[in-house]
């Protein structure tokens, strides 16, 4: 395969041998180190190939072996370049292109993130930015090493990083930092206490003397499972303290207040709107439209597309922005409208807050005050209550005489 | 010492010793002749080697050269007779 391109770019020439004694010219040929091949008898002559810088100079052998050689086939880049050197253009235009590809090359056009998947992306691609490696950056501008040490500085959940730029793609390799399990501290003496009020439903104790049963109404602060135990052996009938371990599940009750005013100001979108648009090449940005957002309170959608070519993104690429004016009016709101938008605030707290819990029951209820609207939502959760609380214990002189 | 001389003689190979070519066939299909030192003739069912011997015919059906260099000739195609002429 190599030794066919070689041949197709330095040109080659199919040639026959006439006369009365070609093995002679093979023989003449051989002394003198030619190279030529797939030489083959065909009824008076012989045929064969050969490089076009050979062929150019074995006349004279050919003469001194008395016999004739004929050209039958050129081929080879050499013959196609005198084909086409009429056609300058051609020839200007793939020298244009190779200049501009070489050219293009010594940029950053992509930047590629391998690994760290529990770091965000987009954070990483920032403060790859703020060390100076971003899309259309001249490659030779950036110290590769210089950026992981920054990197691995600003982000410390980077354990290793390793960026390789190759074919204008910057592969940025990373492995996140393992991190230490947490260990539990030492077994000191403590209490399981309430959070908040509630009835017991279900109690798993580990450690400790339980002090309620399920059924009763707890209190906030109230001992539940106390460190204080007694010796397993009656003999040796001593207390003692103990690291309190359990679960004490109980119904609790959350109120949450919303209010809404009955009038408020909005912002209402105007019909019209201005756009600007910009051609983005590699670090630069040339503005194709030109126009002023009219109204004094606006509004920008970006919006931007990049050329993909093979599943890389280039630097070329349009981004706009359309611009919107606002209008301020003053809105007064109906019941039904306030009731709307206080259940759905009601709710979405529902899923921050207590969306972990077992809830048991949800109850609103929907009051007009003079100037707002309020609504109040009543849950019953049933969730874990125990908290630890240390219990600090003090030796007496007495006792340790 | 010619004793000597010539109990190391034996143990040369022959065609080093008489400068003899050294030919290897691949079944009838194919022949290395290595020692040659041209072509005397060249066709479709003959070719004749010179070597420092004496030449050799190849007869055959469909002879070609296949390689060729100044001491080592490839010679294929499907032989039917090998001859040592003097």
């Amino acid at each position: 395969m190599l030794i066919k391109l070689i041949r197709l770019l330095r040109g080659y020439v199919y040639f026959s041998v006439i006369g009365t004694y070609p093995e002679r010219f093979i023989n003449v040929l051989n002394k003198n180190g030619i190279t030529y091949w797939n030489i083959l008898p065909k009824r008076d002559k012989l045929t064969g190939y050969m490089l076009l810088y050979d062929y150019k100079n074995i006349r004279p052998y050919a003469k001194g072996a008395s016999v004739k050689l004929r050209c039958i086939k050129k081929s080879g880049f050499p013959f196609l370049v005198k084909k086409y050197s009429i056609r300058k253009g051609v020839a200007i235009g793939a020298a244009i292109a190779l200049a501009v590809m070489f050219f293009l090359s010594n940029f950053i056009w992509d930047i590629k993130l391998n690994g760290g998947e529990t770091l965000s992306a987009a954070g990483i691609y920032s403060a790859l930015e703020d060390c100076g490696l971003k899309r259309g950056v001249l490659k030779s501008s950036v110290d590769f090493e210089a950026v992981e040490r920054k990197l691995i500085i600003k982000i410390p959940e980077i354990r290793w990083i390793s960026i390789n730029a190759l074919n204008g793609i910057a592969e940025v390799e990373i492995k996140e930092e393992i991190k230490k399990p947490k260990v539990k501290k030492g077994k000191y003496p403590c209490n399981l206490t309430a959070e908040s009020d509630g009835i017991i439903t279900k109690t798993i104790v580990n450690n400790g003397t339980c002090e309620v049963k399920k059924g009763s109404a707890v209190m906030k602060n109230q001992v539940l499972v106390s460190s204080v135990v007694k010796g397993t052996n009656e003999a040796e009938d001593k207390l003692s303290f103990v690291h309190s371990d359990g679960k004490i599940y109980a119904d609790i009750e959350y109120k949450k207040e919303f209010i809404i005013p009955k009038k408020n100001n909005i912002m209402i979108l105007n019909s019209s709107y201005n756009e600007k648009t910009n051609l983005n090449f590699l670090w630069t940005s040339l503005p194709l439209k030109l126009d002023c957002p009219k109204s004094e309170v606006y509004g920008e959608i970006p919006y931007e597309k990049s050329l993909v070519f093979n599943s890389v993104t280039l630097p070329i690429g349009i981004s706009s922005r359309k611009i919107y004016g606002f209008t301020e009016t003053e809105r007064t709101r109906d019941k039904s409208f306030a009731k709307k938008l206080l259940l759905k605030q009601s709710r979405l707290s529902e899923i921050f807050n207590i969306g972990k819990y077992n809830v048991k029951n949800i109850s609103y209820s929907f009051k007009e005050i003079k100037n707002s609207y309020k609504l109040n939502s009543t849950y019953t959760v049933n969730k874990n209550i125990a908290r630890v609380r240390r219990v600090h214990i003090k030796k007496s002189k007495k006792h340790n005489r | 010492m010619r004793k000597k001389l010539n109990k190391l003689s034996d143990k040369v190979p022959v065609d080093f010793k008489y400068n003899l070519p050294v030919i290897e066939f691949t079944g009838n299909k194919r022949a290395v002749i290595e020692g040659s030192t041209g072509v005397i003739l060249y066709s479709g069912d003959i070719i004749k080697l010179n070597t420092r011997m004496s030449p050799i015919t190849f007869k055959g059906r469909g002879l070609s050269i296949n390689c060729i260099s100044s001491t080592c000739v490839i010679v294929e195609g499907f032989i039917l007779s090998v001859e040592f002429v003097n």
